[in-house]
């Protein structure tokens, strides 16, 4: 009998709990599995019609972006669907009289309810594993990130069915379910993100979050993803979701509302079911909390406008609160002598406000206060700027997403950032924040903005400041004699398997990986400034980077736990190694190919038309010279294969060979390009001239003068 | 055995339960009456284990009965408010009580469902009152409870079915030596069915007696006496009631009613008449003894 009563899950409840959710679960499950089939099918149809087949990496949830439905809708479903009995008085007392104890009934239900959901993920994920399986020709999934993606849509769900059944066990209707689920989820975020929001307004100069580089806002997967997509947020939903720290703490965080859940069931009295709440203070505490999340949006207005804001507009905006103060006390109890009972709230509802403003003030002055003399400061990181795991970035961008973790502890950097911070803050303090821009952005000012992660005093903070060129100056030198700097630059990325592409149609998966270990050596061994200046150097206004690479090798990359496309320049001059495997392996991809073209007999095709560069590369400089052939098909362009075919050289072209890139544009039903690669012999100069009549005259002249 | 001890449950201001008290021995039918609100159904969901009284206890053959898997098995309830799965059938029902109850016994839920003549494919939701309270006492009666309370269980059926099923409840008192507790505000529905009888009223339980000799022990008396005479003349009896119109009496007493014949008798009557009461003339004068003004629906 003991046993009885201690026994905690019950098998028969817990397939009984299965049953019940079979009809939500299954609709769910299939629905979720039919996207898991159609997003890839769909994308790799769209990829058929391309001439050129670039092998996508792709991740979890790009590849299954539907299966956070679980989690905002499946989830809640499912959990309030287990539970719904506790909102009628004959089903809450049918239940209550089955022959278990509360924990056993509670915990056997929400096991059938993560059990589904479990089931449901990995049902979808599973299926859109299999079809990037299927298509790996146009797809490769990013390692582990769909695994990831998956955990964090349980961990995420875990979240929302702790936080719906602790709702459901201190509530009894659905409305009181909806309103509760909904504080407990996002309640003490938002209130936190509108204090953030009103300092972060008031110091612009404070960068990222209030609490240093922990970024706890992120750790709550549901807060994030709803809330950031109100702008209440930094981190992405493939980010959020993919974080092991978020997974963690939402998972943790959910397991510990179904153990607060539990226990509340344990000691919930049936006669609860239909009553808003199962007594008049925990009514209260609902009322208060839905009138302070319009206080704190009032507050958060209030504190960034302190110096514009009319007395009769804060009236009105507190009135509103007041309205739904009460308005909510009506919807749940429904009856009009409530509103009388709760008046004293009221009280409560000002004190919270005065915190509000207490807690904003102080944050306040506590961040502008934060101007450490450089003998305090310990180190400082230049903080890249935002990159998004979706898109593509140049190598610069990512050099100086790894570089901010490079620590610089050069003193005269120190006093560099100490003085600007000091100068920052005196221009911000008790001035209106306009004032503070127009200071460091007026017409003449020749201030740089830069973002740094200081540390000093023991404290980690960050701070977006204005700094002045010799400042700037002092820094950019600290900076590039780390040799941690450095090292970040000249370590190109590892990419992920088969992520590699090129803009040439190189498919073979070993031939652009032999040409990525190639620049990686090359580039690692290549001189810092050298490097780095190909990035840097403005002289002329544009950077280096963008003059003239022959072409980018785009790689997908894993980062402190996020993904990224990154695009290298392939720079003929400097990677002599990475350009000869580049073109051999361009080469071997197309040679039978380009042979059955040129011995093919020519006729008078009108659908085939052929276009030719011809290129002559500058070994030193990374310059070339090109000239064009556009073909408009018929003789002129069977005239012009019979002329390649003449000056063509067998084998492909090396380093500093000459060579012409030869396009063939077909129209079938529609138009169709393939480009090939032709060495040209040594003899080739008057063909050449012959041939690119309609070449540009500077690149003409360019490529006459280099020979 | 069923226990009560000093049962008190309030909702709020609203007092259920005022210290209740009460037992229910093994193998008999305990019928509860009372008016609406009396507490019924509140003594039903404190001693089923699904409301904690605020005082007192329940015990089943000294076990607590509070979150007792072991003594909630020996248990069935058939509530007033049913309940059944959304979109349930029958078959359905009998799958959840399956796995919930040991003692479930299919080949008794298909036997009974039959003799109702209940489509167990059907879904419940479609059925008449009637037949959901049948279905609800079906499924109860299928998990073979060592005790089962009805609430309100006659309501919605009509009078064949309803002596059906109470045929069927004193099977399982009778063969299994089976408890039930039965809870009705109409003591007509009860009196040809209980063995014991308890009166609730304004959550109290204001009496509780067993059905045989409460009906014995009271009967009506219509004496005419030669003569003037008053209550007071019959002090050696005890009534529960007179009214005197003219020269005949109308008499509620308590008391062996040969003695009482006799010693009447010795009063040279002109006309002497003893009358057996219903229960529910037994309850009312019953009540007014205790000083309650008290009318059952």
């Amino acid at each position: 009998m003991n046993n009885n009563k201690k026994k905690l899950f019950s098998a028969g409840l817990y397939a009984e709990g299965l049953r019940r959710l079979k009809m939500p679960g299954i609709v769910s499950a299939a629905l979720l599995s039919l996207v898991a089939v159609l997003f890839p099918l769909v994308s790799v149809l769209s990829k058929m019609d391309q001439p050129n087949v670039i092998c996508e990496s792709v991740y979890g949830i790009k590849l299954n972006p539907v299966l956070v439905v679980v989690f905002i809708i499946v989830a809640p479903v499912l959990a309030w669907t287990i539970f719904s009995f506790l909102n009628k008085r004959n089903s809450s007392d049918f239940f209550h009289s089955l022959p278990h104890t509360r924990p056993c009934i509670f915990i056997s239900s929400v096991l059938a309810v993560i059990t589904w959901l479990a089931v449901i993920i990995f049902v979808s994920g599973g299926l859109s594993a299999l079809m990037a399986l299927i298509f790996s020709k146009y797809m490769v999934i990013v390692s582990g990130s769909l695994i990831k993606y998956m955990i964090g849509c349980l961990s995420a769900s875990i979240l929302v069915v702790g936080a719906v059944s602790v709702a459901m066990t201190i509530t009894g209707r659905p409305f009181s379910n909806l309103v509760v689920s909904s504080l407990i989820l996002f309640f003490p975020r938002f209130v936190i993100s509108m204090i953030t929001i009103a300092v972060g307004e008031r110091l612009p100069i404070v960068f990222g979050s209030l609490f240093g580089s922990l970024n706890v806002e992120s750790l709550n997967i549901i807060s994030s993803i709803v809330l950031g997509a109100f702008g209440m947020g930094s981190s992405t939903t493939s980010e959020v979701l993919t974080s092991v720290g978020s997974q963690i703490y939402s998972a943790v965080l959910g397991i510990l509302y179904i153990v607060a859940a539990i226990f509340l069931f344990r000691i919930r009295k049936s006669e609860t079911a239909e009553r808003s709440a199962p007594n008049r203070a925990l009514q209260a505490v609902y009322r208060i909390c839905v009138c302070m999340t319009v206080c704190s949006v009032i507050c958060s207005v209030v504190f960034t406008n302190v110096n514009t804001v009319e007395v009769y507009e804060i009236a009105i905006a507190y009135l509103i609160a007041v309205i739904v103060y009460f308005l909510y006390e009506l919807i749940t109890t429904r009856k009009w002598k409530n509103l009388v009972s709760a008046i004293p709230g009221l009280a409560i509802v000002a004190i919270l406000n005065g915190a509000i403003y207490a807690s904003m003030f102080g944050i306040y002055n506590s961040e502008i206060k934060f101007t450490p003399s450089a003998a305090d400061i310990e180190s400082v990181s230049i903080i890249a700027p935002e990159m998004r795991g979706d898109n593509i970035y140049d190598f610069n961008n990512f050099a100086a997403l790894k570089t901010s973790d490079v620590k610089i502890t050069d003193k005269e950097a120190f006093n560099a950032v100490s003085d600007a911070l000091k100068d920052n803050a005196g221009n911000l303090e008790g001035k209106k924040s306009y004032e503070y821009w127009s200071n460091y952005t007026r017409q003449g000012a020749s201030y740089s903005s830069y973002s740094f992660l200081i540390n000093a005093n023991g404290k980690e903070k960050k701070r977006s400041i204005y700094i002045t060129p010799e400042q700037e100056e002092a820094i950019i030198k600290a900076m590039l004699s780390s040799s941690e700097y450095t090292k970040a630059y000249t370590t190109l990325p590892e990419a992920e398997a088969n992520t590699i592409y090129v803009g040439a149609p190189i498919e073979n998966k070993e031939e652009l990986k032999n040409i990525y270990d190639t620049m990686k050596k090359e580039v690692a061994a290549l001189p810092f400034e050298t490097w780095y200046k190909r990035f840097n150097d403005y002289t002329g206004g544009t950077s280096k980077q963008y003059e003239s690479p022959y072409d980018y090798i785009t790689v997908t990359t894993v980062y402190n736990n996020k993904i990224y496309k990154v695009m290298i320049p392939l720079y003929t001059d400097i990677m002599p190694e990475t350009t000869k495997a580049y073109i051999e392996a361009l080469t071997k991809a197309n040679f039978a190919d380009l042979n059955a073209i040129l011995n093919a007999s020519p006729s008078q095709d009108t659908t085939t038309v052929y276009n030719a560069h011809a290129f002559i590369w500058d070994n030193e400089n990374n310059n070339y010279a090109r000239a064009y052939y556009n073909g408009s098909g018929g003789k002129e362009d069977l005239d012009f294969l019979k002329e390649i075919k003449r000056i063509k050289a067998d084998g492909a072209p090396s380093y500093g060979d000459s060579f012409a890139i030869f396009y063939v544009e077909t129209y079938t039903d529609t138009w169709e390009t393939n480009q090939y690669i032709v060495k040209l012999d040594e003899n080739a100069r008057e063909t050449w001239e012959r041939i690119f009549e309609s070449a540009e005259e500077s690149d003409y002249e360019d490529m006459i003068e280099y020979r | 055995m069923i226990k009560a001890e000093h049962l008190v449950k309030n909702f709020d201001a609203f007092c259920a339960l005022n210290d209740i008290s009460c037992t229910i021995n093994d193998g008999c039918i305990y019928g509860m009456v009372g008016s609406n609100g009396a507490g019924k159904s509140t003594f039903l969901r404190v001693i089923t284990g699904i409301y904690k009284a605020d005082e007192g206890e329940v015990t089943i053959d000294g076990v607590s009965m509070w979150e007792n898997p072991a003594v909630k098995k020996r248990i069935g309830y058939v509530p007033d408010e049913l309940y059944f799965l959304p979109g349930a059938s029958m078959e359905r029902m009998a799958v959840m009580y399956n796995s919930i109850y040991p003692n479930f016994d299919k080949s008794r839920f298909s036997s009974l469902a039959k003799q109702f003549g209940l489509n167990t494919k059907q879904q419940i939701s479609t059925f008449s009152k009637g037949m959901k309270r049948q279905a609800a006492t079906i499924l109860a009666l299928s998990a073979r409870p060592d005790y089962i309370f009805f609430d309100e269980t006659f309501d919605g059926l009509d009078p064949v079915m309803r002596n059906y099923v109470k045929s069927i409840i004193c099977e399982d008192v009778i063969d299994r030596g089976a408890t039930a507790v039965i809870t009705s505000h109409s003591l007509r529905e009860l009196e040809d069915t209980c063995d014991q009888l308890a009166l609730l009223h304004k959550g109290g339980l204001v009496f509780e007696s067993d059905i045989q000799n409460l009906k014995t022990a009271q009967f009506k008396v219509q004496i005419a006496l030669r003569g003037d005479y008053n209550r007071d003349f019959f002090k050696n009896i005890d009534i529960l009631h007179f009214v005197k119109h003219g020269s005949v009496s109308n008499m509620i007493v308590r008391g062996d009613r040969d003695e009482v014949y006799a010693k009447l008798k010795t009063m040279d009557p002109a006309v002497l008449d003893i009358l057996p009461l219903t229960l529910e003339e037994v309850f009312t004068y019953e009540m007014e003894a205790l000083g309650y003004t008290f009318t059952l629906d």
